[in-house]
């Protein structure tokens, strides 16, 4: 198992103890004879024919050593009566030793499969999983993965990945129902079978979406761990978990329920839109600290709960700040995790305006009249600089945390027998990010690549002229990014204006290993969605894309083609593309 | 124009004793007797009295008493110090809504709900609101007490890493935001009071502004017959102590001491410890004081020096105050003002105590009271030491002492403030 084993996934093997890994720490015993093994244990040699253990050096490994069974009588005399047949059982040269750790489905249909296999010598070529004899549900492509468990046990000289995944999403897949009970077949290349009984677990499709994404986030990879990732990803995974993944978001949004409280009025200037997961304190916090404010009034607030059970806390939160804040506040209460990108797409629906303001709950205002200034500033200027923008933001010690994002390239090399391959991927970064207050040329109003999800406002028009947000991006991360190049794709630009607010980076919600998992995933989508366009027009701090080279002068907002280039320093968390200019990059 | 003036403590002092409820709950006797308007008392209650909680109430009267009420406290987060439940704040509207304050004077906001202030702006906006200042609670998460949990030093400001440095289990954000918090519901204030001029420059470095934050000393009214003169005693030997039983207010400071005084061979001395809620003080000390206690009791009685005499009521603390000489204050935080050195000086005691905060403001080393280093046992017992034995030294500091501070003065103080922002008190 990987280090890092989503605590879900080990609660499974823990209802499956026959699955139990190979133990980690050990080594075998020259003493060791797998024959002389299971002739000497008959229970043993019963499960390995059932199918229930992989082998008599699978359970050696994993507890007969602990219990001392090689120096037990049985053991000695049937390894005595035996020493002329040390040479491993001829079923192990023809079926590699291997291990089905946790077979799940979810009654859509969709299947998690783990195990691992000594496959170095024979190539395992695929995996079935059978239900109903006939029916078989076969995968030729799945990701292998690094076994730290089984390299300790079978020690191999170069390194190797012993173990595999398995996720699949098919809803006419045989797998669907109630059947808790598996056989699943691997098959060799060199035509060796291997067949095992296994409990099908069951879960729900939001639990086994964060089961497969908690894994996925702690697997191990021998290189670059992004990489082989993504490499996995290629593999049919990625596509199952985000056809998934959006299955249940429509079904997850369709048992949505609402509940305002406040101030009701018809239309309001602009609708801001806050999705919740796992922390609920920022609700009450954002009431205060948004209350009060010059032209708050104006605008209405649309919490999407992703965590149903903060619902209950926070229609008492939302009954209390009716009566001490007066805003006009909704609930979305959703039965499970939408995700942030989902989440917004359906407030967006409730609103009632045409402005929407995506903020997180972790962004509060640094001026009490950040309503009044955002809707002087949707007024004042003109609409190409207003259709979709986002805003500086810093962070508590009063250092810049956003003034726009850009998007870099990263690469990696994944190393196979014979070959080594040039993996790219793409990564985003935040201009001037730590830089002092006072470092203005990053909050100057200007056209950027992208703006942070943790404050867009954008036209409601516009807004859905683009589709809304990406709902493929699991839980959440590089949505943001994906809606602004939907935006740039279509010639409009996002633009960066000076409303200052605060952001508590990474304190608005409750991280957990699958949005880790999910974060990985989303990567890989962003990269794979946007490289040809972004590659190499929209790379680095100052790219060179037609769309963005008028940057409009900080004193004249209306100005498109500004006379003047204002410099753009470069985060000092970047990393600069060989043959790039050094820090300092003046830009038009 | 009479006004229609709203106190609100945190607890009944008639529940449960402490420094805000006791001043809050004098103001409010004393406007009731001489203030031409309404005055009305609105306490907290917590779960520690399950039985005042009447069913399906949020506020209720208390004891059959005119103008005195109890704010039911429920779901209270004493960590952000906010309403908890959406009932109660209800009640609390309704409750301003009957009585139309002209004047709400927040003498805490624990248990009750530092929100409550934006409330009142909300449902009385031209009303003025008062709050007092009885810690540093706004300032500091850590029982505002501005003490450093990692070495008990005292802590002379708040920021964001500092404050983590005390929880490290909370993120620096978090008490950035916790300021942001408390901030804004403070911004609806009027005016600001503190009982000590120290407390203030804490207030203004974290944020108040200057301009809204007065000096206001808690008042009290005389407790019980004044002693006439210095007595003709020889030997000025007998120590007391008034107060909580917990970490903060010092008592195990002065059993060191003793241990100390012991230690050296001197023990012609006496220290009584007046003083209940033990079980609010952290298990060592708690264990500290207990063993102590119980080993002194073994001893005989002409070798004993402490003698623990348990709580008093108001009404008790003349006997206690003439069983004693001097009145020891070994707090181990700033303690704001102290009620316990006005009540030394009602009944004529020179006060020895920690060289900080509200203490070392009020008390005037050398002149009417003695400093010792605050949490210093030894420096403690030098100063007992001294005080029993160097000649005209009570009769000299006795001589010296300030009048304590008088109830209808502060309502004086208050009453200017309730009429007129600019109105400063005297």
């Amino acid at each position: 198992m990987p280090d890092n084993t989503d605590q879900r996934l080990i609660q499974s093997l823990a209802r499956n103890p026959a699955a139990s890994p190979a133990s980690s720490d050990q080594q075998i015993d020259a003493e060791f004879n797998e024959g002389a093994y299971l002739r000497a244990f008959p229970d043993v040699a019963l499960a390995v024919k059932r199918g229930d253990m992989a082998s008599g050096l699978f359970h050696y490994a994993s507890c007969g050593r602990f219990e001392g069974r090689l120096k037990t009588a049985a053991y000695l005399s049937a390894r005595a009566g035996n020493d002329t047949e040390l040479a491993p059982e001829p079923e192990r040269r023809v079926t590699p030793l291997f291990s089905i750790d946790v077979t799940i489905a979810s009654g859509s249909g969709a299947v998690f499969l783990v195990g691992w296999t000594d496959d170095r010598q024979d190539s395992l070529v695929s995996i079935s999983v059978v239900v109903r004899p006939g029916r078989p549900c076969t995968w030729a492509r799945f990701p292998r993965l690094r076994r730290i468990d089984v390299e300790t046990v079978v020690q191999p000289k170069d390194q190797y990945n012993f173990g595999f995944w398995v996720f699949c999403n098919d809803d006419a897949a045989p797998l669907r129902g109630e059947d808790t009970e598996c056989v699943v077949q691997l098959r060799f290349a060199g035509g060796a079978l291997a067949e095992v009984r296994r409990p099908l677990l069951r879960e729900g499709n939001a639990q086994l979406r964060d089961t497969v994404m908690g894994y996925f986030s702690g697997i191990g990879y021998h290189g670059n761990r992004s990489v082989e990732a993504f490499r996995g990803l290629d593999l049919g995974a990625g596509d199952a978990l985000i056809s998934f993944n959006r299955t249940l978001s429509h079904a997850i949004a369709a048992g949505a329920a609402i509940e305002r409280f406040g101030p009701d009025r018809k239309r309001f200037t602009g609708s801001i839109i806050v999705p919740i997961f796992g922390k609920s304190d920022f609700f009450f916090l954002q009431s205060c600290l948004y209350a009060g404010g010059k032209g708050i009034g104006d605008y209405e607030f649309i919490y999407v709960i992703n965590s149903p059970d903060l619902i209950e806390l926070l229609l008492r939160e939302a009954r209390l700040a009716e009566m001490i804040y007066g805003l006009s506040q909704t609930l979305v209460m959703l039965p499970d995790n939408l995700g942030f990108g989902a989440a917004n797409n359906l407030a967006a629906r409730l609103a009632r305006s045409d402005r929407l303001l995506c903020v997180n709950p972790d962004v509060f205002p640094r001026v009490g009249d950040w309503a009044q200034r955002h809707s002087d500033l949707v007024d004042s200027l003109p609409a190409e600089q207003t259709r979709f923008f986002g805003t500086s933001l810093y962070y508590d010690d009063g250092s810049l945390m956003h003034g726009g994002m850009y998007f870099e390239l990263d690469t990696g090399l994944h190393l196979a027998r014979d070959s080594i391959a040039r993996h790219t991927m793409l990564r985003v970064e935040h201009y001037g990010k730590g830089a002092p207050a006072w470092a203005n040329q990053f909050v100057a109003s200007r056209k950027v690549p992208a703006v942070t999800g943790a404050f867009i406002s954008i036209t409601r028009e516009w807004f859905e002229k683009l589709g809304g947000f990406s709902q493929d991006y699991i839980f959440g991360h590089y949505e943001d990014a994906d809606l602004c190049l939907k935006s740039l794709a279509k010639e409009s630009p996002v633009w960066v204006h000076d409303i200052p607010m605060w952001h508590l980076e990474g304190n608005g919600a409750k991280r957990l290993a699958p949005h880790d998992g999910g974060a990985l995933l989303n990567r890989w989508l962003f990269s794979r969605t946007w490289h040809s366009m972004i590659v190499p027009d929209l790379i680095g701090p100052a790219p060179p894309h037609r769309l963005l080279q008028q940057i409009s002068n900080r004193d004249e907002h209306v100005k498109l083609a500004a006379e003047k280039p204002i410099p753009v320093l470069v985060a000092k968390s970047s990393r600069r593309l060989p043959g790039k200019k050094p820090a300092l990059i003046r830009t038009r | 124009m009479p006004k229609t003036i709203l106190l609100l403590s945190a607890y009944h002092p008639e529940l449960l004793r402490g420094g805000s409820q006791v001043v809050c709950h004098e103001l409010f006797e004393e406007l009731q007797a001489h203030s031409q308007g309404r005055c009305y008392f609105l306490a907290s209650v917590d779960d520690s009295y399950p039985a005042l909680f009447k069913s399906g109430a949020r506020i209720t009267g208390f004891d059959g008493r005119a103008n005195e009420f109890l704010f039911l406290s429920r779901h209270h987060d004493y960590w952000w110090h906010k309403a908890g439940d959406p009932l109660v704040v209800a009640s609390f509207i309704e409750f301003l809504q009957v009585t139309k304050p002209d004047v709400v004077h927040f003498h805490h906001f624990m248990t009750l709900g530092i929100d409550l202030i934006t409330v009142v702006r909300r449902v009385q906006p031209s009303c003025r609101i008062i709050v007092t200042f009885h810690e540093f609670l706004a300032i500091c998460a850590a029982d505002g007490h501005m003490v450093r949990r990692s070495d008990r030093s005292l802590c002379g400001r708040a920021t964001s890493v500092r404050c983590h440095q005390c929880f490290p289990e909370r993120r620096p954000e978090e008490f950035f935001v916790r300021k942001m918090w408390f901030m804004q519901h403070l911004r609806h204030v009027d005016r600001f009071t503190c009982p000590s001029r120290f407390m203030i420059e804490h207030y203004v470095n974290w944020g108040i502004p200057r301009d809204k934050i007065v000096h206001v000393p808690n008042g009290q009214r005389q407790y019980g017959p004044v002693p006439i003169g210095g007595g003709g005693q020889v030997k000025r030997n007998r120590f007391g102590f008034f107060g909580q039983l917990h970490d903060a207010k010092g008592a195990h400071i002065v059993l060191r001491a003793v241990h100390s005084l012991r230690e050296s061979g001197f023990t012609d001395f006496t220290v009584d410890l007046n003083g209940t809620n033990i079980q609010c003080a952290s298990p060592e000390v708690r264990q500290e004081i207990e063993t102590f206690l119980a080993a002194e009791k073994k001893r005989p009685l002409n070798a004993q020096n402490v003698f623990y005499n348990g709580s008093y009521h108001l009404d008790q603390l003349h006997t206690r105050m003439a069983r004693i000489d001097w009145c020891l204050v070994p707090s181990v935080w700033w303690e704001i003002f102290g009620l316990v050195i006005s009540e030394a000086w009602m009944f004529g005691k020179p006060v020895i105590c920690s060289n900080v905060g509200g203490m070392a403001e009020r008390v005037k080393d050398e002149v009417d009271g003695l400093h010792f280093e605050m949490a210093n046992p030894r420096d403690l017992a030098d100063v007992i030491r001294r005080a029993c034995t160097e000649d005209g030294l009570w009769q000299k500091l006795h001589d010296a002492l300030p009048a304590y501070p008088r109830r209808e003065v502060m309502a004086d103080n208050f009453l200017r403030l309730y009429d007129d922002a600019d109105n400063e008190p005297a």
